[in-house]
């Protein structure tokens, strides 16, 4: 949840005071369990319990410690969890810090609340029964579900947005770039009881939907390629041709990661599946960081030293178990495979007290993959009967730890459903029903929990097919949603009552500028100096650098693409008569609408200023659309 | 105004405990947020008026490792000691390589370092272990030296940019992969590096051509009016975010002649030298003479010579040994050495021995380095090696000492903690470790 949006609702909780309407559970979860967290759980919580005495949990809190109960329902001055915080206080707490007075008052508050509620201590945001509900399609589970969320919650969702700017948006979601003027005009005039779900249904089936989802999945998996040499080699691998091929048919999700994960490619065409292992170069430890949040949609990095500090159910022996799943692989020199070893990779891992313990390969959901393991730690000795074929190139173990580990990791193990929904949802509404994305922890409310329960259990049961689930996210109603008013600031992004802010990638942005330039697609030193200067897909916080201002400004590559060659948007406009008219053809070419009268007027000034050269001018006019926010964003 | 270095927090212990969530360290990350600095400085910045930075470091960024037997540890006569002899200096027993006359006649104006001992030895984590001061940790990113001078000893507003960066090459191997990091860290973008250098620069369209100020003025109007619009229709941050990033440009680009090379004097681009490396060591001190408080030079990664060793060090060291000598002394003949701290180091050495291509290859185990300037001694010898350089003799020094001695050479508390809510405590220099206390004044 998003704290500066809900200082509104504490401020009248708190206002309220003692009388009924103060909701402990929202109370915790807004105020109490990160204040906790921040200056408490390291010393109380699942690492540590000084005391007896553990503070994660609201029912944790209430259970007291060793010296018996810190609260007190509706007393905090009898309440040693408030009364420890004040200064000069005997037990002083925490030890070498004071919480502010309004830190306080929170803890305050929330004892408060107990003391007229009490039966419900433990957050429960929607009230929801836990029975899973029928209904006929994705999109329907998504419309209901939404509705009675917004419905519980008390807002009013945003008018849904006019049918362009849908258009646009299905466009660049689907295939990653805008439509062409052709292709909105299609749209508009197609009928419109089916044109929505024609598109949707046409462009999932386009290659330039492969690509986008390999332009996104790459940097999910891989992380963006930082160097020129890196991007070659995903693509000279086959990497880059897996993936499209596995977006292209339509290849199951289950199946993808357990290929990725297994990196024995079948056929020719999965040449590329290793290189998610391979480009790793043995750091197993990477490996097992990059596989959690696939498998669990959770980041267990924190987990390599000591237990997750606060989602007790992450383990230091998930981190090694993971490790251990990959640690007999090895890269095959000069060729794109990685060889796995028959025997080895037994490595105990120690806590932060030094206890030592051997790593086991194990789930998230407890289970283990049984192995031999040999007695008194000695060596086993590797031998040709170990392997299914002793002379194959590389040589398969009868036994392989990775292939048992994807085998766990793709069957039963619900998480794996849930973590790509998640994501496929954050990237399609600018925001996980679980967020942030990687950090699926129970300590993590999703803000919609019946609604991601549905969909991850409904992706399982129907082949985790990507493609249906596409469609039915964009099919629904909150896709369509608008922008909110100024006005409704301060809503809280949870409620998806709005649509989210969400920056085009590079790649979306040099497709998009080719068109709207109108120049020849698939400009590659267009997209390299893009990706360069605006490198993230999907950042948590949008934060456009000095090197994105400067590429707008003089990038060589798009200074090229604005010069006035035949049949360009800049040549057209240069060779239209009335400012007017010039301005209203660059704002369609570019933006796909109208200009509004002031910008109109503004965009009049810029050609005025250079009468006599309206080539020039009119590139500056397009220049402008090109690098605006606008522009530059999902609409 | 000046920024106030970070407070100490009382009772914070460098031990290595931490609480880690990722939402919490978002948290802080959204706190830091954007500000950046408004350009609106119009006057082209004038030498007289602006030194308001107080404090100044020019990183001499030696990519890829020069090699210490060829620099400041030469081993002459012995087996690995290379082809070229050593050469006394003005310090009475001290010898450089024979390839450093000049630094040799000023090396009681100098420091040497020669006892370094680092952990790693492949580029990409020995840069970023050499740019940052202290091992990572999993998780967060610390900032680098010239964002976390940037944060302390910075100016709001300047139209200078509190962290230049000054590299030409758009390569450099893992260097690269450096370079399209994130060098501010939880300091947040507005300590990131400017880039500037050859095709760098230009992108501040520096250099005058068709395009006429007036025009970038006009169409600059434009968008900007057009994302102010999106911004407040929509309460957009993502606007509110790009306008920032133009106003940074704009700022920078009013004082666009101190980053054109061709308005350096040609009698000191003459002293300097002829290479991209001198040119830029040149403006750097132009740049400190106008204020900015840190500017780092390199060259890509030319310095990682396994093959030619003897070749390219041949070419690169006389060129580094001219470029100290002049900027040391042009520092101090503008009284700006005292308030200048200048580095000259790799992210680590070379090895004692000759591989099969005649190079040498990677060696953190014992190297050298060298820095002098403010609030440091002058004609220091810090530590040594054995006769062969394969070991250190007695203390070793390594990044997190370094980085200690750079921060209390500025005037910082090395163990002063960041204030960050919501990130783990985390200090300039972690574990308490010491300043080199041989060199500081």
């Amino acid at each position: 949840m998003d704290l500066r949006h809900l200082l509104p609702l504490l401020l009248v909780l708190l206002a309220s005071g003692s009388v009924a309407g103060a909701d402990p559970a929202a109370l915790w979860s807004a105020r109490v369990q990160p204040l906790l967290d921040r200056h408490c759980v390291k010393c109380h919580g699942p690492i540590d319990a000084h005391g007896g005495l553990e503070l994660d949990t609201p029912a944790a809190v209430l259970a007291g410690g060793d010296s018996g109960a810190v609260v007190v329902a509706g007393q905090p001055d009898s309440s040693p969890l408030a009364l420890n915080l004040l200064a000069g206080a005997e037990s002083h707490m925490p030890p070498d810090k004071q919480l502010t007075d309004d830190e306080q008052a929170i803890v305050r508050a929330w004892i408060d609340a107990l003391g007229d509620s009490p039966a419900d201590p433990v957050p429960s945001p929607t009230g929801h029964t836990v029975e899973t509900r029928a209904f006929a399609t994705v999109t329907e589970a998504i419309d209901v579900l939404m509705a009675e969320a917004w419905a519980r919650r008390g807002v009013e969702p945003a008018a849904p947005v006019d049918d362009a700017s849908w258009c646009r948006r299905v466009w660049l979601d689907l295939a990653g770039r805008i439509p062409t003027e052709a292709e909105q005009r299609d749209f508009l005039e197609a009928p419109s009881d089916t044109r929505r779900a024609a598109l949707v249904d046409r462009l999932l089936d386009s290659d330039d939907h492969a690509v986008r989802m390999r332009e996104l999945w790459d940097v999910f998996l891989m992380g963006r390629g930082k160097r020129e040499s890196r991007e070659e080699r995903r693509r000279n691998s086959g990497w880059w041709a897996y993936l499209e091929k596995s977006f292209r048919t339509n290849r199951p999700w289950d199946t993808i990661v357990r290929e990725i994960l297994v990196a024995r490619p079948a056929g020719a065409d999965d040449q590329g599946s290793p290189w998610f292992l391979y480009e790793r170069r043995n750091d197993h430890q990477a490996i097992a960081e990059a596989v959690a949040p696939l498998v669990y949609g959770a980041r267990i990095d924190c987990a390599q030293c000591h237990d997750h500090p606060l989602a007790r159910e992450i383990k230091q022996g998930h981190y090694w178990g993971l490790v251990a799943a990959f640690n007999r692989g090895k890269n095959v020199d000069g060729a794109t495979d990685v060889a796995e070893s028959a025997v080895g990779g037994f490595v105990n891992f120690t806590n932060l007290k030094k206890e030592s313990q051997p790593a086991v390969v194990t789930l998230l959901n407890g289970s283990t993959v049984a192995e031999h393991r040999p007695e008194d730690g000695s060596p086993e000795a590797d031998s040709d009967e170990k392997y299914l074929d002793p002379a194959a190139q590389p040589r398969v173990p009868k036994f392989s730890r990775r292939e048992a580990f994807a085998a766990a990791a793709t069957t039963g193990n619900p998480l794996l459903a849930r973590a790509f929904v998640n994501r496929l949802w954050a990237v399609l509404l600018g925001r996980g029903i679980v967020a942030p994305v990687d950090e699926m922890t129970t300590r993590n409310q999703p803000s919609h929990p019946e609604l991601l329960d549905w969909l991850s259990a409904d992706f399982a049961a129907h082949h985790h097919d990507i493609r249906r689930e596409i469609r039915g996210i964009v099919l629904s109603r909150v896709y369509a949603l608008g922008n909110a008013s100024a006005s409704a600031v301060g809503s809280d992004p949870a409620a998806f009552a709005s649509a989210a802010e969400r920056p085009l990638t590079a790649e979306q942005i040099a497709r998009s500028w080719s068109i709207a330039a109108g120049r020849e697609p698939g400009n590659d030193p267009l997209r390299r100096a893009a990706v360069a200067a605006i490198p993230d897909v999907m950042p948590r916080e949008y934060q456009a650098t000095f090197q994105q201002a400067q590429f707008l400004s003089a990038a060589p590559a798009l200074k090229e693409l604005l010069e006035p060659v035949p049949e360009s948007t800049v040549a057209r406009i240069a060779a239209l008569q009335a400012p007017p008219e010039r301005v209203e053809a660059a704002f369609r070419a570019v933006l796909g609408r109208a200009p509004e009268p002031e910008e109109l007027t503004q965009a009049e000034q810029v050609l005025a200023s250079r009468p006599e050269q309206p080539a020039e001018a009119a590139r500056d006019l397009v220049w402008a659309l090109l690098t605006s926010a606008e522009f530059l964003t999902q609409p | 105004m000046k920024r106030p270095a970070p407070p100490l927090s009382p009772g914070d212990c460098p031990r290595d405990e931490h609480r880690l969530h990722r939402r919490l360290f978002l948290e802080g990350l959204s706190a830091a947020g954007v500000g950046g600095f408004s350009g609106l400085f119009h006057n082209p910045v004038l030498a007289a008026e602006t030194k308001r930075a107080e404090k100044h470091c020019i990183l001499l960024w030696l990519c890829g490792a020069p090699s210490q037997f060829e620099t400041w540890d030469p081993k002459p006569g012995r087996p690995g000691g290379g082809p070229f002899g050593s050469t006394p200096t003005n310090v009475p027993g001290l010898h450089f390589s024979a390839l450093m006359p000049h630094c040799a006649s000023i090396a009681d104006k100098l420091n040497i370092v020669r006892s370094m001992k680092t952990a790693q030895s492949e580029h990409l984590q020995a840069i970023n272990l050499l740019q940052r001061g202290n091992p990572d940790r999993a998780g967060f990113t610390r900032p680098t030296l010239g964002s976390a001078l940037s944060h302390a000893v910075g100016e709001l507003d300047s139209p200078i940019p509190n962290f230049v960066f000054l590299d030409p090459i758009p390569g450099g191997n893992e260097f690269e992969s450096f370079k399209a990091g994130n060098w501010a860290g939880w300091l947040g973008v507005e300590h990131a590096p400017v880039r500037l250098g050859g095709d760098y620069t230009q992108l501040l369209d520096a250099a005058p051509d068709a395009l006429g100020r007036h025009d970038r003025e006009t169409r600059e109007t434009l968008r900007k009016f057009l994302t102010s619009r999106f911004e407040r229709e929509r309460n957009s941050s993502i606007a509110r975010s790009q306008n920032a990033a133009f106003e940074r440009m704009r700022g920078l680009a009013a004082s666009a002649e101190l980053f054109d090379v061709e308005r350096l004097s040609p009698r000191d681009r003459e002293r300097y030298g002829p290479g991209s490396f001198a040119q830029h060591a040149l403006m750097a001190r132009h740049l400190v003479e106008h204020g900015a408080p840190f500017v780092m030079v390199a060259n890509g990664m030319n310095w990682d010579n396994h093959v030619f060793q003897h070749e390219i060090h041949q070419m690169l060291v006389p060129e580094l040994d001219r470029v100290l000598f002049h900027l040391v002394r042009d520092l101090e003949e503008r009284g700006l050495l005292d308030s200048t701290l200048v580095i000259a180091m790799g992210e680590f050495g070379r090895t004692p021995w000759l591989n099969a291509a005649r190079g040498r290859d990677h060696y953190p185990n014992a190297w050298s380095l060298m820095m002098t300037g403010c609030g440091l001694r002058r004609g220091v010898v810090v530590g040594a090696t054995d006769a062969d350089g394969v070991d250190v003799v007695g203390q070793p020094i390594d990044e997190q000492n370094l980085f200690a001695t750079i921060f209390t050479a500025l005037g910082l508390d090395p163990h002063a903690g960041y204030d960050l809510p919501g990130l783990p405590t985390f200090h300039l220099v972690e574990n308490g470790k010491a300043p080199i206390s041989d060199l500081l004044a």
